[in-house]
């Protein structure tokens, strides 16, 4: 038999202005299962809390409910006292007649009566509560980080110094991604490769790490703290141990393409390394341009390798490991070429995008920094930028902004503007967003100091005419047509998620409807990620410079080293449970879980022969939220915290 | 009207913790005022709110109900309110249906920031009770002890809507039961028996579940055909009227190891159904399809043999036919039923509804028949909590009718062999036919068609409708 | 007892009286899509030789519902209803007129289950006050197959009064054969004058006879052939783990229609409900096809699929209660057989072991 004690609170003035607080408690001890019911001016006060604890031991009681505020004001408060009490803080209670009733009603009569029904369904509910203990789940303390750009590796590097075991892995032969390709950053004009190299290098020696590159990930299973994951490296034909990097394989490779990492800029071989600072400084053999590996065609490579580190049978390779936290850093890409067509883009080679420019300003890129049209090779003495191509534009792009664009565009001018001392440089730009530390000082100094022309308005089109590029558009600021005869246009193309491969679903994580990948909580809670022990760093949330990736890859670090520095992950006990004796196996739960957290049990007899297959609730991963339970048409999963029985006397005692 | 009943109308409120509760804390804190008559429980979720607890709130007499959760997107657990999105959608439909006053039950969207939304939707909702003028809502008359229980208030008496449609349905049976060319029903029977006797012989399958004659000379039984040497006792003909494969499901037949089952095209889509459930293997089942030109049951056509419009099974591993068969009436007497009921008053539908379910006897024989009916334990079986009354009363049968129609949704393949066993004849062939058109409208799902596709009440669309949410 | 020839408008004026005191009477009566027993209010609402209800007056003996007990819950004090209670003038009296005699039959049935300590005292309030008419059998079904089980179109097995038509010679109108067979009949028929025929002459029991087999022969080719079913019920026990009860009970799919629509089907249930504050616990028709019926808390099934279960049926009317009682707990009315989701035929599976 319940032993119910029940608690009110006047609130000063706020319960007890329109509730009749004596009536109250003297209506509540009738109600069945009720042993003790009394009131108090502020029951959250110390006084307050100490009358529960003294009433729980005095009076022997199995369940407390606290007829005062929202529960999501106190639970916590009075949760904590019953359990200071010895009694499960689950068999706490509390009915709201503040916000839902005193605060909203005038009639005192009325208000008190609903009060009494608002306790009394608290009441009736409780009784069916259930002690619950917090979930204790063990931790492997390692950790996995996907995509090996400037986010993964901070990440990396942060949880390797603090003493954690790391995999890194890398879509791309090299480590570095897309900041490897960049010149200057803004707004200091720091060489890109100069900060970052010594960064790549760390991680390709630090012990903690371990990085695979050219791999990507195949298969995740587990939850937060035991994930099992499946890495699927692909096979670069050169053992990576024994290749030396001296790059004689490229020279007498008879293949010639163009080079991804300098966006087309350039040419390089079949076998190859995307850039002189790659990590690792291995070869790589990339099948589809090699002339034939099945037959072998050519053989060139192995036979001039005296490492020998060239293998031809190599075969894909598929790497498991446990790991208890996953950051996930994949970057972005830009707006594909297709999608730019009114500005010629992909059609012209003139006409390039931010990334292209980046190469070619960058010292070690594949001019050498020389500014230089692709088409003719002379140096480009007008060049026009445009701004919010495909962002900002829901018809043909993205409604949203880029973020980065308006900064890197007036970093391009200027850089343009110190390597062609006599060269115009053009900017049409929608509005200018250079928040930012230095950031607006450096727009302004890009517009005062480098007389860089600034058209607020949007380009329409690009004509090439007789080897020059006429841009057409309008300066709204003087409601002016514009023709620009330029030698080179730049887009500043839109910021796009990267294609996952299906990596969202993998990891039972949500991408947004641009493919970033959605955060637990916008403001609060911004690097994790609905799935428990997966966070996020970098632009695969959403554009971001340097600057704020690397913060949110050591913020997501540092949320890892948080799960990784407790011993075990404590969860709330409102999780699904299901009645095996009832469960016939649809697994419509299954398939609505937004958590991943049930599986196929089996079921066998005394023999060992399966009888059926059951669903199976990880308490671990379970996020309580119940919908598996509605679709249970037999009700045979029910969800703590909230059962059905809980739910029914709740609903019978409202009537 | 009854003012005084105005007053003390109770309106139960099914909340989510994170969005609506929050919501109507933030009205609190902004001391707006609203009406009394609201009572309010918390899920986590609207995820968890299922609709058998609606049905309940209103068997215990409260007036509405109202449902509210975050806007869609806003979900703390990010998807919760898109499956309740779809279930409230067709829960609503078959409560519109059965004829209740839909100004007693709202679903409204109201985040933790909009206290001021939250007291409108409560003014909104309760005004909306209030303005019925039926004083005390009366879910389904409460259980008499002079009439055994039984609801004497509409028990046989036959309304209006119920005697039109009974003439609508002998009307179109009396149009289309005109012989059908069942002259190949022989050379069918003989090929079944050859292809039965092979697989058994081969030991492809170890049983098959077919049909026998009846000492009857009209009506054919089941068999479950173990031996080779019986397989004369198989027949094909215009009796078979059972969908087999509700069999399939049953513990013993399982155990049988690999089965192949005699199939009409209607009962094969039930077979896709069982897989999409993870009840049966596509491999441990050998389908033979079989010509159906139409079955009978007392000389009489049966209605949904009016409206097939496939007469080829949808899945099948063997189809015995004869030649291609002309006809399809495609007249559908149940959708004609729906429309005549969807055109009448709130009341006439309340009414008919009523006496139907009045006269169920809880024989469970349309569950019994039912492919879909294979929880190992119904939820009217379930008693802690006891959701449905296990009783014939009026509220019991009103429920548990109800429910299962819910349970169906998405589901029902509309072989009708619920409404065909039912010994009290209830029209349970227009209740599920209306869900399924109502998914087919909103969901633009179809049961039985695909396995690949996922059941409408386990999957959701970011842009699903939700014009009856406030 | 006492047997004598009426003409039927003679009867009818004899059970409007009856109409008039405010006795519930209840016929066979078509109600659109089904026929029941149902109450009526005025003789005209009457029609003669109807054909056989779909359900059996068990219902009216043995509720499908019944609340044998409620209670409120106070403060933790349980509070009974104390208007709720079964004794003979708790109920009204209720004739049931027009019954075939399968039905009728099915009260000795019931009266054995119901009747023997301990006595249940729901059913005996209202069997003290119910009067069974029966009326031969006009209608039989193609099911039927009541000669099997020792009974007829005229048996008078059950009845306290039993009609039997006669067939009409005269331009006289209809007569009927009135015969009483119990004291409960004596008494109504001496509490309500009935119009006997004044030419009539003493009926011998020759005579009555004779009128029965007339009768009889003149349906008998209509239902299923006669066989013993009420003997060599041991064959049944001895085939307890033949083969064919696999064959046949793995189609059976469970549901209870075969239990709710037989007239002598006795199993209840007691389940608590609640509803609006109050409590009930009520006697539910129950059915040995379900799962749930020898569902053990501990989660075994002694009868654990439909095999056993539909095995059980037909041995507890065949068997085992033949060798208590001494007669079939079955009427031969067919019901089962007619409402049977796959056309399982009663008659077809007794017939397997004479």
């Amino acid at each position: 038999m319940a032993r119910i004690g029940v608690f009110v609170c006047h609130c000063g003035e706020n319960i007890a202005r329109t509730v009749d607080i004596e009536k109250l408690t003297q209506e509540i001890s009738n109600i069945s299962g009720v042993v003790y019911s009394n009131h108090y001016r502020y029951v959250c006060s110390d006084p307050g809390q100490k009358m529960i604890r003294d009433t729980i031991k005095e009076h022997n009681l199995t369940a407390v409910v606290v007829a005062a505020c929202s529960p999501l004001m106190h639970e916590v408060t009075f949760r904590r006292a019953a359990q200071e009490a010895g009694l499960n803080p689950y068999l706490v209670e509390m009915a709201n007649i503040r916000e839902h009733c005193s605060w909203v009603h005038q009639d005192k009569i009325r208000a008190t009566e609903k009060a009494k029904e608002i306790v009394k369904t608290i009441i009736d509910k409780i009784k069916f509560a259930r002690p619950l203990q917090t979930i204790q789940v063990p931790i492997t303390r390692r950790a996995l980080v996907i995509g090996g750009g400037v986010s993964g590796i901070q990440a990396a590097l942060d949880l390797a110094k603090s003493g954690f075991q790391v995999t890194l892995i890398e879509r791309q032969p090299s480590i570095g991604g897309n900041m490897a390709r960049l010149s200057e950053t803004f707004p200091t004009l720091d060489c890109s490769q100069c900060i970052l190299t010594p960064k790549m290098v760390e991680v390709n020696r630090h012990p903690n790490i371990e990085l695979i590159t050219y791999a990507e990930l195949e298969e995740v299973s587990g939850y937060v703290g035991n994930f099992k994951v499946k890495i699927k490296k692909k096979p670069r034909y050169v053992i990576e141990d024994l290749c030396t990097g001296c790059g004689d394989c490229a020279n007498v490779c008879p293949v010639s393409i163009p080079n991804e990492f300098d966006r087309g800029l350039s040419w390089r071989k079949a076998i190859y390394i995307p850039f002189p600072q790659a990590v690792p400084a291995v070869y790589t053999l990339d099948e589809k341009s090699c002339l034939g590996l099945n037959p072998l065609a050519c053989e060139r490579c192995s036979q001039i390798c005296t490492a020998k580190a060239i293998d031809y049978q190599q075969k894909p390779e598929i790497i498991e490991r446990e790991v208890g936290a996953i950051i996930v850093a994949t970057g972005y890409e830009l707006l594909p070429a297709e999608q730019a067509k009114e500005y010629g883009w992909g059609i012209h080679p003139d006409i390039m995008d931010g990334l292209e420019f980046e190469r070619m300003l960058s010292a070690s890129g594949p001019t050498n920094g020389v500014v230089k049209r692709p088409s003719d090779g002379k140096t480009p003495k007008n060049v026009v930028f445009i701004q919010c191509v495909g962002s900002r534009d829901p018809a043909r792009g993205v409604p949203y902004c880029s973020k980065i664009c308006c900064m890197y565009t007036a970093k391009h001018a200027l850089l343009y503007k110190h390597k062609v001392h006599d060269g115009n440089a053009y900017i049409f730009y929608m509005d200018i967003r250079a928040g930012g530390k230095g950031f607006e000082e450096f727009v302004t100094r890009v517009m005062e100091e480098e007389r860089v022309l600034y058209i607020r308005g949007r380009a329409s089109r690009v004509i090439p005419l007789n080897g020059k590029l006429i841009v057409q558009g309008i300066d709204t600021l003087s409601n002016q047509k514009i023709d620009i005869e330029a030698d080179l246009v730049v887009l500043a193309t839109s910021i796009v998620a990267t294609h996952q491969n299906g990596l969202d679903s993998k990891l039972k994580i949500t991408a947004d409807q641009f493919g970033f990948i959605k955060e637990a909580h916008p403001k609060l809670r911004p690097v994790e990620t609905m799935t428990a022990g997966v966070f996020l760093a970098g632009a695969v949330q959403a554009p971001k410079d340097i600057l704020e990736s690397v913060a949110q890859a050591s913020g997501a670090a540092s949320k890892v080293l948080e799960l990784f520095s407790k011993g075990m992950i404590e969860r709330e006990p409102i999780v699904a449970q299901v009645n095996e004796m009832t469960c016939s196996g649809c697994f419509d739960c299954l398939r609505i879980c937004p958590y991943g957290a049930i599986q196929k049990k089996e079921i066998k007899d005394k023999q060992g022969n399966i009888i059926k297959y059951v669903a199976n609730v990880n308490d671990a991963v379970c996020g309580g939220c119940g919908a598996c339970t509605v679709n249970c048409r037999n009700h045979s999963m029910d969800l703590f915290g909230f059962t059905d029985q809980e739910i029914y006397s709740e609903i019978i005692a409202i009537a | 009207m009854n003012t005084q009943n105005q007053n003390n109308i109770k309106i139960a409120a099914f909340v989510c913790n994170w969005c609506s509760y929050a919501g109507a804390d933030s009205a609190g804190t902004s001391r707006l005022q609203y009406d009394d008559s609201i009572r309010i429980i918390r899920f986590p979720c609207t995820g968890r709110i299922d609709p058998i607890f609606i049905i309940k709130a209103f068997e215990t007499e409260v007036d509405g109900v109202l449902v509210s959760g975050c806007h869609p997107g806003d979900c703390h657990y990010s998807t919760g309110n898109f499956y309740a999105r779809r279930r409230f959608n067709v829960f609503r439909s078959l409560m519109e249906f059965i004829g209740l006053d839909l100004r007693r039950l709202h679903f409204s969207w109201v985040s933790a920031a909009e206290g001021a939304k939250w007291a409108n939707v409560v003014n909104k909702v309760s005004s909306e009770v209030k303005s019925i003028p039926n004083g005390k809502f009366k879910w389904a008359l409460t259980y008499h002890k002079k009439n055994n229980g039984q609801n004497t208030e509409h028990k046989n008496k036959k309304t209006e809507l119920s005697k039109k449609i009974k003439n609508l349905y002998e009307s179109f049976i009396k149009e289309y039961n005109k012989p059908f060319p069942y002259e190949k029903e022989n050379t069918l029977t003989e090929q079944l028996r050859t292809l039965a006797k092979n697989l058994l012989v081969n030991n492809k399958v170890n049983a098959i579940i077919g049909y026998k004659s009846s000492n009857f000379e009209k009506l054919t039984t089941p068999v479950v055909i173990t031996n080779p040497e019986s397989v004369n006792q198989l027949v094909w003909n215009r009796y078979c009227v059972n969908n087999l494969t509700s069999y399939l499901t049953r513990p013993k037949i399982k155990k049988l190891g690999k089965i192949g089952i005699v199939v009409k095209a209607c009962d094969s889509k039930s077979i896709i159904g069982l897989i999409q459930e993870n009840q049966i293997n596509r491999d441990d089942i050998f389908i033979i399809g079989i010509q159906c030109d139409g079955v009978l049951e007392n000389e009489k056509i049966l209605e949904k043999c009016l409206s097939c419009s496939n007469r080829i099974p949808v899945i099948k591993n063997e189809y015995i036919y004869d030649k291609e068969i002309e006809i399809k009436l495609n007249v559908n007497v149940i959708d004609e039923a729906i429309k005549l009921i969807e055109n009448s008053s709130i009341e006439e539908r309340w009414n008919f509804w009523q006496e139907e379910f009045s006269r169920c006897i809880r024989c469970y024989a349309c569950r019994t028949v039912c492919p879909f009916c294979y929880c190992e334990t119904c939820i009217t079986d379930k008693h802690r909590p006891q959701w449905i009354s296990p009783s014939a009363s009026p509220k019991g049968n009103f429920s548990w009718n109800l429910i299962r129609a819910f349970h169906l949704s998405g589901r029902c393949i509309g072989c009708n062999e619920c409404s065909r066993v039912c010994p009290v004849n209830i029209h349970l062939d227009i209740l599920n036919r209306k869900i399924a058109l109502e998914i087919k409208k909103e969901f633009e799902y179809e049961a039985g068609v695909s396995i690949d596709v996922s059941p409408p009440l386990t999957t959701y669309r970011p842009d699903d409708s939700q014009e009856f949410i406030l | 007892m006492k047997a004598f020839i009426v003409e039927e408008k003679n009867i009818l004026n004899w059970l409007s009286k009856l109409l008039q005191s405010n006795i519930k009477v209840y016929v066979p009566k078509n109600v659109e899509d089904y026929s029941s027993y149902e109450q009526i209010e005025q003789i005209e609402d009457l029609v003669l030789h109807q054909k056989r209800p779909e359900f059996s007056f068990k219902n009216i003996l043995f509720p499908q519902t019944e609340s044998v007990l409620e209670y409120t819950i106070e403060k933790n004090w349980v509070k009974t209803n104390p208007d709720l209670n079964y004794n003979s003038t708790s109920e009204e009296k209720t004739i049931i007129f027009g019954a075939p005699p399968c039905d009728c039959a099915s009260i000795i049935a019931l009266n054995h289950v119901f009747l023997s300590e301990p006595i249940d005292i729901f059913y005996k309030s209202k069997f003290d006050n119910v009067y069974i008419i029966g009326l031969a059998c006009t209608n039989p079904e193609p099911e039927c197959f009541c000669t099997s089980v020792g009974s007829s179109m005229t048996s008078t097995k059950g009845s306290d009064i039993f009609l039997t038509p006669l067939s009409s010679k005269s331009n006289s109108g209809k007569e009927y054969l009135v015969e009483v067979i119990t004291t409960k009949g004596m008494e109504l028929l001496k509490d309500y004058e009935l119009q006997v025929q004044k030419s009539n002459k003493k009926i011998t029991k020759n005579a009555i006879e004779e009128i029965k087999r007339k009768h009889d022969s003149k349906y008998e080719s209509q239902i299923l052939p006669k066989k013993d079913f009420t003997q060599n019920n041991q064959t049944l026990s001895e085939n307890f783990y033949s083969k064919d009860w696999e064959e046949i009970g793995i189609t059976c799919f469970g549901c209870g229609v075969c239990a709710y629509v037989c007239p002598t089907c006795t199993c209840y249930d007691l389940v608590d409900e609640y509803e609006s504050g109050c409590f009930r616990r009520c006697k539910n028709w129950d059915s040995c096809g379900f799962a749930n019926f020898t569902l053990h808390a501990s989660g075994h099934n002694p009868r654990p699929t439909q095999i056993e279960r539909y095995r059980q049926r037909i041995l507890h009317k065949f068997t085992y209660f033949t060798e208590q009682v001494g007669m079939t707990m079955c009427v031969g009315c067919g019901r089962c057989t007619k409402f049977c989701p796959v056309h399982k035929d009663i008659y077809e599976v007794r017939s397997r072991w004479i």
